[in-house]
C-alpha cells in the first residue's frame, strides 16, 4: 500500500506515489536553481511542466492511474539533467566544476562532504566565503579553545547548514563571492524582475484596451503579482538587516552567559533593587548544596537560558543566509530547554528551603569599663591585611560583604551600631543571625559562628570580618554589635571602622575618624551644635528577617 | 570522452538553425520540435529544448499562441516572426557556405 498525492500540472490533475512526488518535486527543484539566473526562467519552467505534464498522461492507461516513481524517473531522464542543457546547447563549453568560474545563479551556503574533517562546515564556509579553508578551520579552533564558542557556533552550523549532496547544489555551493556588492546584485535582480512583471502588465493592459475582450482576472492577479514583488524585495531586505542584528545580539548575550555561568571576566551586575557584583561561580559555590548538584544547576541554567539565546542565533543565520528549516530542530530545543527549566526550578526550591527559618542569637560581650569617658573603637588591622591579601574574589551585596580567600575560604563582614545605653555603662553585645531549614537549624549555625575582639585598656579591637567556613556553609549568616554608649560619655571611632559601621543609620564617612558624645537625643559633635541622628531602637529580630528576606529573593531571582 | 565533446560541440552550432527551419516550414509546438530534433540525433535530453526556445523568443525571433489540446495541456505554439524568416535566411546561406568549405577541405582528403 502506498499513499497517493494529487497534483495538478499545467492545469492537468494527476495522482502520484508520495516517493515519486518527492522525487519530482526535487528535480523541479533543481531545475529551478539551475535557471535562477537565466532571462525568463518563469516560462521555461512552466514551459517544461507542461511537457512533463504531457509525457506523464502518455503513461497512464485505464489499468494504471497513479504516476510511479518509475515514471517520473522515466520522465527526468528524458528530460535530462540541467547541466546536460547546457553541454547541448547554450553555456559555454562544461568546465570541471573545480574551476567554478562559470557557475551561474546565486550562492548557497553548503557543507562540503567532500572536504570535510568534522561535519564539512568548514570548507562549505569557506567555498561560501571564498576564502581558504585553512583560515576558517583555524578560527573555529581558536574560538573553541577561547570560549568555546568555536564548538558551538559550529554546532549550530552543522544543524543549519544542509549537505551539498547532488552536483548542482556542489555548483551552487562555490557560486558567487559574498560581499556588497553581490548583496547589491541580488537586490538588483530582484528588481529587474519586478520590472519585467511591470512591463508584463503594462503590454497585457494595453492588449486589453485594445482588444476590448478584457481577461480582468489575468490582470487583477499581475497587479497582486507586482504587488508581492515589490514586497518581497523589501522583506529581503528587512530579513537580512533584522537577521544580522539578532545574529549580533545573539553572539554578544552567548559571552556574557558564558562569562556569568564560568566566571570568566570578573563579576556580573544584576539590578534586582540593588546591584550584586559576584561572578556566578562563586555564587554556586556559596550555596549549600553539592558539587554536583551545583554542576547540574549549571547544566541546568545552560539549557534555560541557553537554548534560548542558541536558537536566536540559528534563526538569525537562517534570516542573513536563506537557510531552510530543519525539521525537528524546534521541538529538540523546546525539549531541552523545558529540561532546564525543570533542573532550574527543583535546585531554586531546594536553596530556597534551605533557608526558610531565621534564627536570631543575642549574647552580651563581655567588655571592662573604660577607666575615663571614652571608649575606642577599631579594627583588627593584622587580620585585615592577612585577608586581603589572600583575598581572591569578592562577593558584594546589599547585606553581602564575603571575602573570598585563595585557599576557597569565605569571610563576611560584621556591621556595628552605635546606640544609647539605658544604664551608666557601656555594653557591648553580639546579635548573630542565619538561616536554615528548620530555627533549630538556623540556631546551630548561628551559634557556632567564631568571631573574636580584644579589648587594650580604653580600646576595642573587633575582627571586621567572621569566617563562614568552606564552600556551600553558607547560610546567610551575619553578626551584628550593637555598642551601647551611656549619656554624656564618649565614643572614638577608628578612621579603619568605615566599613563596618552600620549604613544608613549615621554616614559612616562621617562616623568614622571622630570623636562623638551621646545624648539624650543621639550622637552628637562635641564641638558641635548639630546631631547626627536621632537614636532610635529597632526590634533585632524584624531588622534581622528584612535584612536576609531580599538575599533569598535575590537567589531565586538569580536562578530565575 | 574529448570526441564527445567535440561532437556536442558541432551539433550545438546547428541546433537554433533547425530549430528555426523545422517552425518555418509549420507552426509548431515544443513535441513536434522534439521529435524531428529527437529523430535528427541532434539532441538527447529534452530539457534542452525550452530554455532555446525561450531565447529565441525573447529575442524576437519566435512568437506564440496557445490551443487547446484533446489529450493534454494547453499547447504553446510557436510561429516565425519576421525578424526570425531574416534570420533563419542569413544563418541558411551561411550554413551553405560553411557546409562548401567544409565540405571542399574534407571530400579531397577523402578522395
Amino acid at each position: 500500500m502506498k499513499k497517493t498525492l494529487t497534483i495538478n500540472i499545467s492545469g492537468i490533475i494527476f495522482h502520484i506515489d508520495e516517493d515519486a512526488f518527492d522525487k519530482l518535486n526535487a528535480y523541479l527543484d533543481t531545475l529551478k536553481s539551475h535557471f535562477y539566473n537565466t532571462q525568463g526562467k518563469d516560462e521555461i519552467i512552466s514551459d517544461i511542466e507542461g511537457r512533463i505534464a504531457e509525457l506523464l498522461q502518455e503513461r497512464i492507461t485505464d489499468a494504471k492511474q497513479v504516476i510511479s516513481i518509475d515514471d517520473v524517473e522515466e520522465v527526468i531522464s528524458l528530460m535530462g539533467d540541467p547541466v546536460q542543457f547546457d553541454s547541448e546547447a547554450e553555456g559555454e563549453e562544461e568546465a570541471p566544476p573545480a574551476a567554478g568560474d562559470d557557475v551561474r545563479g546565486p550562492k548557497r551556503l553548503y557543507r562540503d562532504p567532500d572536504h570535510k574533517v568534522v561535519g564539512g562546515v568548514a570548507s562549505g564556509l569557506a567555498a561560501y566565503l571564498n576564502i581558504d579553508v585553512l583560515w576558517v578551520r583555524l578560527a573555529f579552533a581558536v574560538f573553541t579553545i577561547i570560549w568555546l564558542s568555536g564548538a558551538m557556533v559550529y554546532l549550530i552550523l552543522w544543524i543549519a547548514m544542509p549537505e551539498a549532496s547532488s552536483r548542482a547544489e556542489k555548483l551552487q555551493m562555490k557560486g558567487e563571492k559574498v560581499n556588497i556588492s553581490n548583496i547589491e546584485k541580488s537586490i538588483t535582480e530582484e528588481v529587474s524582475h519586478l520590472k519585467d512583471k511591470i512591463s508584463d502588465l503594462t503590454k497585457q493592459a494595453k492588449k486589453t484596451v485594445e482588444k476590448k475582450n478584457s481577461r480582468d482576472e489575468n490582470i487583477f492577479e499581475q497587479i497582486l503579482g507586482v504587488f508581492l514583488s515589490i514586497l518581497k524585495v523589501f522583506l529581503k531586505i528587512i530579513v537580512i538587516i533584522v537577521g544580522i542584528a539578532l545574529l549580533l545580539a545573539g553572539i554578544g548575550l552567548v559571552l556574557a552567559f558564558l562569562f556569568a555561568i564560568f566566571g570568566w571576566g570578573g563579576p556580573i551586575i544584576l539590578d534586582n533593587n540593588e546591584a550584586i557584583l559576584m561572578p556566578f561561580t562563586d555564587f554556586f559555590s556559596l550555596l549549600p548544596m553539592s558539587t554536583g548538584g551545583a554542576a547540574i544547576l549549571k547544566m541546568g541554567l545552560i539549557l534555560f537560558l541557553g537554548i534560548p539565546l542558541l536558537m536566536l542565533i540559528y534563526n538569525a543565520f537562517r534570516m542573513i543566509f536563506g537557510l531552510e528549516r530543519v525539521r525537528y530542530i524546534g521541538i529538540t530545543a523546546l525539549n531541552l530547554w523545558v529540561i532546564g527549566l525543570i533542573i532550574t526550578l527543583f535546585f531554586a526550591f531546594r536553596v530556597a528551603r534551605d533557608f526558610r527559618q531565621p534564627a536570631t542569637v543575642s549574647k552580651a560581650l563581655e567588655i571592662h569599663q573604660p577607666l575615663n569617658d571614652t571608649i575606642y573603637l577599631t579594627v583588627n588591622e593584622d587580620f585585615l591585611d592577612e585577608l586581603h591579601y589572600n583575598s581572591y574574589d569578592y562577593i558584594q551585596g546589599d547585606d553581602i560583604h564575603i571575602v573570598v580567600t585563595e585557599e576557597g575560604l569565605y569571610y563576611e563582614q560584621i556591621e556595628v551600631d552605635i546606640y544609647k545605653s539605658k544604664t551608666a555603662d557601656y555594653a557591648l553585645n553580639r546579635i548573630t543571625t542565619a538561616r536554615g531549614r528548620t530555627i533549630r537549624a538556623a540556631r546551630e549555625k548561628a551559634e557556632s559562628i567564631t568571631w573574636n575582639f580584644g579589648q587594650n585598656e580604653n580600646m576595642i579591637v573587633l575582627d571586621p570580618y567572621f569566617p563562614i567556613g568552606e564552600p556551600g556553609g553558607w547560610q546567610a549568616q551575619h553578626i551584628r554589635l550593637k555598642l551601647e554608649v551611656p549619656v554624656g560619655k564618649y565614643v572614638s571611632l577608628d578612621e579603619s571602622m568605615e566599613d563596618i559601621l552600620h549604613w544608613g543609620r549615621y554616614s559612616p564617612y562621617k562616623l568614622a575618624g571622630n570623636t562623638w558624645i551621646m545624648t539624650e537625643n543621639g550622637l552628637r559633635d562635641p564641638d558641635e551644635e548639630s546631631f547626627i541622628s536621632p537614636t532610635i531602637f529597632r526590634e533585632t529580630q524584624s531588622s534581622s528577617s528584612n535584612m536576609i528576606r531580599p538575599i533569598v529573593m535575590k537567589i531565586v531571582g538569580l536562578v530565575w | 570522452m574529448n570526441l564527445e565533446k567535440t561532437k556536442a560541440q558541432m551539433r550545438k552550432g546547428v541546433l537554433e538553425l533547425c530549430i528555426l527551419s523545422i517552425i518555418a516550414e509549420k507552426d509548431a509546438y515544443a513535441s513536434d520540435i522534439l521529435e524531428k530534433l529527437k529523430e535528427a540525433k541532434l539532441i538527447v535530453v529534452e530539457g534542452t529544448l525550452y530554455p532555446l526556445l525561450t531565447r529565441l523568443k525573447n529575442e524576437g525571433m519566435l512568437n506564440y499562441r496557445w490551443e487547446e489540446s484533446k489529450s493534454g495541456p494547453p499547447r504553446k505554439y510557436y510561429t516565425m516572426t519576421e525578424i526570425g524568416i531574416k534570420v533563419l535566411n542569413d544563418l541558411n546561406v551561411n550554413w551553405q557556405d560553411l557546409v562548401k568549405a567544409v565540405n571542399k577541405i574534407t571530400l579531397k582528403k577523402a578522395s
